[in-house]
C-alpha cells in the first residue's frame, strides 16, 4: 500500500502517509470487510486523490520532484509519469503495477469503461511521445 | 519510435523499481492487533503510527518484525522475513507482501532443514524450509526455485516469497518457549509477489493439523488446486487475482477430510 501510494502520489513520504492514514481507518472496522486488499486499495486510491485535491494548487505551482533511480531510462519515465496529470497517472499506475485489467481500472477511479480506456490510452500516448523524443 | 507494448513494458518495469525502494512490510500485523486487547491495540497503533512517521527504509522493517511481531532478531536484521509464522489462520488474512529477493541470508545452511516441496508458479517449486533460530524462535521460509528446478539442502534458490519466525521476542507475544504444536498448527503465512515473468502471484506457506497429508485449496473462480504435506508444512502459489475468498480443506491420507476452515 505505501509503493501504491507512493506511485499515485509521486512522493514516498505521501505514500507512507496515506498507506498509515488509510490502515488506521480501516483498522477498526477489520471484522467487516470481506475482502481487506481491494478494500485497501480502493482506500489508497481515493486517498491519494483526496491528496491530489488539497494540494493542487500547490501542486501545480511547485511539482514534487521525482526520487531518482539508479536507472537514467527508468528515471526518465518516472519524471514523465509525474508530470502528467493526475487521473491519467492514476490509471496508468492501476494498469501497469497493479496489473488491473481496464475494467477494474474503471471501478477503482469511479469512472465509466470508455474514461478509463481513453485514460491509459492518453496516458501512454503521454509516454511514448516524451520518451521518443 | 517506441510502440505501445514498448511502453507499457517500459512502465511496468518503472513502477516495480520505483516501488522496490520501499522495503518489504511484514504482514500480518493487523492480525497481531485484531487478536489483542484493546489496550494493547491501542498501544500497537501507537507504535505502528510513530514508526511509520518517523523511520523511513529498513528500518520500518526491522522495527516492526522485531518490535510488533517479537520475530527472530536475525530474521529481522535481514528485512525478508514477515512478522510471525505463529497465528491462527482461520480467518487471517496475510497482507499484500511485495516480493523479496534474494537468498535467506538468516538461514545458518547447517541448520535449515527442508520440509516440503511443492508446485510453485511458472513450473517452479515452493520449499518451506525451517530453521531453530534460538531454542525459543522457529522461522519458516517459502523459496522459490528457479524454473524448472528444485531448491536443495543448504543452498536455498531464487527467492524468498514468504517467511516468518515464531517464539518469544520483544514485542506483543508472550516470553516462553516454542508454541506448543496445537497452537502452531495452523501457523501460515501469505505474500503476493511478482514471478520471473513478471506475473503477480500470491504464495502461503504454513503448517497443517495432525496427520493431514494433502491441502486441497479452491480458487475463487472454482478450481481446485491440491499441495501435498509433509512434516506437517504445506505451501502452494495461485495467480493473484484468484486468490481472494479462497478457501481449503487438509485431508488425511485416507482421504478424510479434517475439519476446520482455511480461508484467505
Amino acid at each position: 500500500m505505501v509503493r501504491l501510494g507512493w506511485l499515485l502520489t509521486g512522493s514516498r513520504e505521501v505514500g507512507e502517509d496515506i498507506a498509515h492514514d488509510v490502515f488506521l481507518r480501516v483498522e477498526p472496522k477489520w471484522h467487516d470487510i470481506t475482502e481487506p486488499v481491494p478494500y485497501l486499495r480502493h482506500s489508497v486510491v481515493n486517498a491519494a486523490r483526496s491528496h491530489h485535491r488539497r494540494r493542487g494548487v500547490e501542486r501545480r505551482h511547485l511539482p514534487v520532484p521525482p526520487e531518482a533511480t539508479v536507472n537514467p531510462q527508468i528515471d526518465e519515465v518516472w519524471s514523465v509519469v509525474g508530470e502528467l496529470p493526475k487521473r491519467q497517472r492514476h490509471a496508468l499506475v492501476l494498469r501497469f503495477y497493479l496489473d488491473l485489467t481496464v475494467e477494474q481500472v474503471a471501478v477503482q477511479l469511479d469512472c465509466p469503461l470508455g474514461t478509463a480506456k481513453s485514460l491509459i490510452h492518453r496516458g501512454l500516448a503521454q509516454i511514448k511521445e516524451r520518451i521518443g523524443q | 519510435m517506441i510502440t505501445d507494448k514498448m511502453a507499457e513494458d517500459l512502465l511496468s518495469r518503472t513502477f516495480s523499481t520505483v516501488a522496490d525502494q520501499v522495503p518489504p512490510i511484514p504482514p500480518l500485523r493487523w492480525i497481531d492487533a485484531r487478536a489483542m486487547r484493546p489496550a494493547e491495540r491501542s498501544s500497537l497503533r501507537g507504535r505502528f503510527t510513530a514508526v511509520v512517521r518517523r523511520h523511513r527504509g529498513w528500518t520500518l522493517s526491522i522495527v516492526l518484525v522485531a518490535g510488533v511481531a517479537g520475530a527472530g532478531a536475525g530474521a529481522a536484521a535481514s528485512g525478508l522475513f514477515s512478522s510471525s509464522a505463529n497465528h491462527v489462520f482461520r480467518h487471517d488474512y496475510a497482507m499484500p507482501l511485495p516480493a523479496a529477493f534474494g537468498q535467506i541470508p538468516a538461514f545458518n545452511p547447517k541448520k535449515e532443514k527442508l520440509e516440503v516441496v511443492d508446485p510453485g508458479p511458472e513450473g517452479t517449486t515452493i520449499s518451506v524450509w525451517t530453521y531453530p533460530e534460538t531454542s525459543s524462535i522457529l522461522c519458516i521460509a517459502g523459496v522459490e526455485s528457479k524454473p524448472g528446478k528444485r531448491t536443495s539442502p543448504g543452498k536455498p534458490a531464487a527467492k524468498v516469497s514468504v517467511g516468518g519466525c515464531s517464539g518469544s521476542g520483544s514485542g506483543s507475544q508472550p516470553s516462553g518457549t516454542v508454541p506448543p504444536p496445537q497452537d502452531r498448527k495452523y501457523g501460515a503465512d501469505g505474500g503476493i509477489w511478482r514471478g520471473y515473468s513478471g506475473q503477480l502471484f500470491f504464495v502461503r506457506a504454513g503448517n497443517a493439523p495432525a496427520g493431514a497429508k494433502s491441502l486441497v485449496v479452491t480458487l475463487s473462480n472454482g478450481k481446485k488446486i491440491t499441495a501435498a504435506v509433509r512434516n506437517g508444512w504445506y505451501a502452494f502459489a495461485t495467480t493473484y487475482k484468484l486468490a481472494f475468498g479462497l478457501s481449503g480443506t487438509f485431508y488425511l491420507s485416507n482421504g478424510t477430510a479434517i475439519p476446520g476452515e482455511f480461508a484467505a
